[in-house]
């Protein structure tokens, strides 16, 4: 695992472009896990990420209905809210063809360990006394190899 | 007259009786489940010339495989058999490989694999067939990863066809004349509850 | 080259003075003619030859009644035997058939043996007489009934967590089945709920058989099978989708594949035996915050906005897990909120700022509200004080009602429409129910909340808005269709 880069986001914007300029690294068979708590802006990043890849339809939050496809004109987006699932098994159940899509997972937990070797780890904390939040943004696999220095603009 | 659905891989649905199979419809893709099973069920029924008022029964593959792939076969099997009011046949799908496949294989051991995704293999050993020709299974299924497979079971000859409504139908026509129990009709859901990479899990099959 | 459209109020004159033309002594006054004409209930055709008015007919049909009435059949006489009565026979049983009526009813003078000819040609029987009811000539009324058999549906639903399945003969609910780890109550206490497609698999002879039994019939007896396809979670649609094509094959009848937050509108029309539109939809659950114009429930739905993060369901689940609360949210909220001070804490309405008119008007958002709650109660443990929990929950069980109940309110205005329809499971918070009541009394616009097994998922809606698609004549939907998780609203049925 190395440390891809670490920033600091201002308002939900700024998460917003970052996710928007980070679909610029993904393509077809990726994954992007993003862990913080609850209003650290996972729903908002992946929104920018869909942004980004020309999602259709509008980017919302999953958890309740578990995992939500959109297709892009590259590969199906694939977002996954992993909160409702009680265990891998139920992970699997979902049966995501993660070889020919891009798939992002809020609050992964430990359920995704072997889904694959290469990875894209987001941890999200929120300031007690303010808006910002840092994010630390990690590659686990080839991830390790790539550079990161995303500017999430204003 | 069986009607016959296997969503274990690819889709496909056949009409089978006394042994021979009167029409069949397959689709290759492992993901187009929802899309191909209702085109499946039609062709098969049709080459076959029945209607659904014909059917005897239903045989469905309860897996192991790929579970949202899975369960529209089980679902649609499930679905006809209550509109019909006919018996619904559960079938294993490495057993039905293994029987019908199998033939040569006299009394050695052998083993039945398929792909269980994440690089595991679904794994089944049998010994031999019956005075049926039914494959007979030793053990329960498992799920393996290749390095333990290669250890454990490495010397002994592995089929590894894919299973389909055909093998499915003539196997559980077969099965149900020789009195074997077929009404267990669960899903065969082989994945370890934690998937951290380490020793092969045994699971219930 | 006749033309024949809906009556519209400048054709008002020409069919009062047609009516005198043509019924004399009998014509109905103008203001008779008016009031008939702008009734709620009753639609009226006229033909046009150029710009002359040459022919009316009307038909009444209260919602809810399952019959329909011809109130007039009327032809100029240049234009009689041109065959123009006969279309007016057509499109008005069209009309009344898919408006759900099941009897269709019409009086006719005993001596009026061409209109008669004509009336049991399509199917009127002749069921009662009036006698001298025509004065002064002291002649009989024949009343006429032709029966309309509306279609059988059965309909599936695995779009979450309920697995559903209803059956309805055209507007009419006859059974609904919901296999529900969903009882809300049921689930007090619940910890993780039990996820989808195995428990649809499993769930799925016993609901189906439950909603047969219910119905009291075979199921060779459906004539078409409508599930949803979209929108949902991809692996419990395909459950539901595998089971239609399954009984499609089995009992060789066609299947429709509909869109569920459509479903959703069309639980009304089960409720009160019709759907008036236009109207305005607000469906709110744990999957979804959706607000819709409806034209046409079939050809015209439009989404005027949704949810640009959390469903209002999510965000009461999440801000209970906030405050401590057990699942499910909605209830544990409503629990904590009583005796709370709902204006206690004014929270955040989401994309209620001027700046956010632009582009979200219609538009929710309940993550910022979310983070708000969630800001409050660290503050206060930060310094050490006790929060009052009924207090934060009213107060935020507030801000989202608000805002849903403006919003709403705010496109009845803007489109002009006086009808809003409720949907979805939040619809069983009482607080949303009784504000929704109170606002749209105010503004005189009437509300619509059908009984709660029809607002959570459910099988009747779906065979309900299968029902409307096979009334309209229109096309099956093939067996090629698949799963999908986004949908747009404006799709109500894939082919």
């Amino acid at each position: 695992m190395r440390v891809l880069q670490e920033l600091i986001i201002e308002n939900e914007q700024q998460m917003q472009n970052l996710g928007q300029r980070l679909a610029a690294f993904l393509s077809k068979g990726d994954l992007v896990l993003l862990n913080g708590p609850l209003g650290a802006g996972k729903t908002t990043m992946t929104r920018g990420i869909g942004k980004g890849l020309q999602a259709s339809g509008t980017i919302q939050s999953p958890t309740f209905v578990l995992a939500r496809t959109h297709q892009t004109p590259t590969a199906p987006l694939v977002h996954v809210d992993a909160y409702r699932l009680g265990s891998a098994v139920e992970l699997d159940d979902l049966d995501i063809d993660f070889e020919r899509s891009i798939v992002v997972v809020e609050w992964p937990r430990d359920f995704t360990q072997g889904l694959s070797d290469d990875w894209l780890e987001i941890e999200i904390s929120r300031d007690r006394d303010s808006d910002s939040r840092m994010l630390r943004i990690k590659g686990h696999g080839k991830w390790q190899k790539r550079e990161l220095n995303i500017d999430p603009g204003n | 007259m069986i009607l016959a659905i296997d969503t274990t891989s690819g889709s496909s649905a056949a009409v089978v009786n006394r042994g021979e199979v009167l029409g069949f419809s397959g689709f290759d893709d492992p993901f187009g489940h929802a899309e191909n099973i209702g085109q499946a069920i039609e062709s098969a029924m049709s080459e076959a010339k029945v209607a659904g008022k014909e059917i005897e029964a239903v045989a469905i593959s309860r897996g192991p495989a790929s579970y949202t792939g899975l369960r529209v076969g089980m679902a649609a099997g499930l679905a006809f058999a209550t509109a019909r009011k006919i018996p619904l046949l559960g079938v294993v799908s490495l057993d039905a490989v293994a029987s019908i496949h199998g033939a040569g294989m006299d009394n050695k051991t052998w083993l039945v694999t398929s792909d269980a995704k994440r690089g595991e293999q679904f794994v089944g050993v049998y010994s031999g067939l019956d005075g049926n020709g039914l494959a007979e299974r030793q053990e329960q299924l498992q799920v393996m990863k290749p390095e333990d497979l290669e250890k454990n079971y490495g010397s002994f000859p592995r089929i590894s066809e894919l299973c389909d409504a055909k093998v499915v139908g003539i196997y559980a026509e077969k099965a149900d004349a020789a009195g074997v129990k077929l009404d267990d009709l669960s899903a065969l859901y082989l994945r370890s509850p934690d998937v951290t990479p380490s020793s092969q899990k045994r699971v219930s099959g | 080259m006749m033309d024949i459209r809906f009556a519209i109020p400048a054709d008002y004159d020409s069919l009062v003075n047609l009516e005198k033309e043509i019924f004399g002594d009998q014509a109905w006054s103008a203001s008779a003619m008016v009031a008939d004409l702008e009734a709620l209930h009753t639609q009226y055709l006229v033909a046009f030859n150029g710009s002359e008015l040459v022919g009316y007919a009307g038909l009444s049909s209260p919602a809810g009644s399952f019959q329909a009435d011809i109130n007039t059949i009327a032809v100029s006489e240049p234009h009689r035997g041109s065959g123009l009565g006969s279309e007016f026979m057509n499109r008005l049983i069209e009309l009344a058939t898919r408006g759900g009526a099941e009897e269709m009813f019409l009086d006719v003078r005993a001596d009026n043996l061409g209109a008669i000819g004509l009336y049991k040609k399509y199917g009127f029987e002749h069921i009662d007489t009036r006698k001298g009811y025509y004065q002064p000539e002291g002649v009989d009324a024949w009343v006429m009934r032709k029966t309309i058999d509306q279609p059988l549906v059965l309909g599936i639903e695995t779009s979450c967590d309920e697995t559903g399945v209803g059956i309805v003969k055209g507007n009419r609910l006859l059974s609904n089945a919901l296999n529900s780890s969903m009882e809300i109550h049921a689930r007090y206490g619940g910890v993780v709920p039990e996820v989808a497609a195995r428990a649809h698999l499993e769930a799925l002879q016993p609901t189906i058989d439950t909603a047969l039994n219910e119905a009291g019939i075979q199921l060779q007896e459906i004539d078409a099978i409508a599930v949803t396809n979209g929108p949902g979670l991809a692996g419990a649609l395909m459950v539901g989708i595998g089971a239609a094509k399954g009984l499609s094959a089995a009992i060789g009848k066609p299947l429709y594949a509909v869109n569920h937050l459509v479903g959703h509108v069309g639980a009304d029309i089960l409720e009160r035996g019709s759907l008036q539109t236009p109207s305005i939809a607000l469906l709110v659950s744990g999957g979804h915050t959706s607000l819709l114009l409806v034209n046409d429930l079939l050809d015209d739905v439009e989404l005027l906005g949704e949810t640009i993060d959390d469903a209002a369901g999510e965000a009461f689940d999440k801000v209970a897990r906030i405050l401590g609360l057990p699942y499910p949210g909605g209830p544990e909220i409503d629990k904590a909120a009583l005796g709370g001070n709902p204006e206690a804490i004014r929270f955040p309405r989401g994309l209620s700022l001027p700046k956010d008119m632009a582009e979200h008007k219609y538009d929710f958002s309940f993550s910022g509200l979310k983070t708000a709650v969630a800001r409050y109660v660290e503050k206060a443990e930060d310094s050490g004080e006790q929060i009052n929990t009924s207090d934060v929950a009213a107060s935020f069980r507030e801000a989202v009602v608000d805002v849903l109940v403006t919003k709403a309110l705010k496109a009845c205005e803007e489109y002009g429409v006086p009808r809003l329809i409720l949907g979805g499971g939040v619809t069983a918070n009482a607080r949303l129910r009784e504000l929704a009541t109170q606002k749209c009394s105010q503004a005189g616009i009437e509300l619509r909340i059908p009984r709660f097994s029809l607002c959570t998922d459910n099988g009747a809606m779906i065979a309900s808005l299968g029902a409307q698609l096979v009334m309209a004549g229109r096309e099956p939907s093939g067996n090629g269709f698949g799963a999908e998780s986004t949908m747009e609203v404006s799709k109500v049925q894939s082919l």
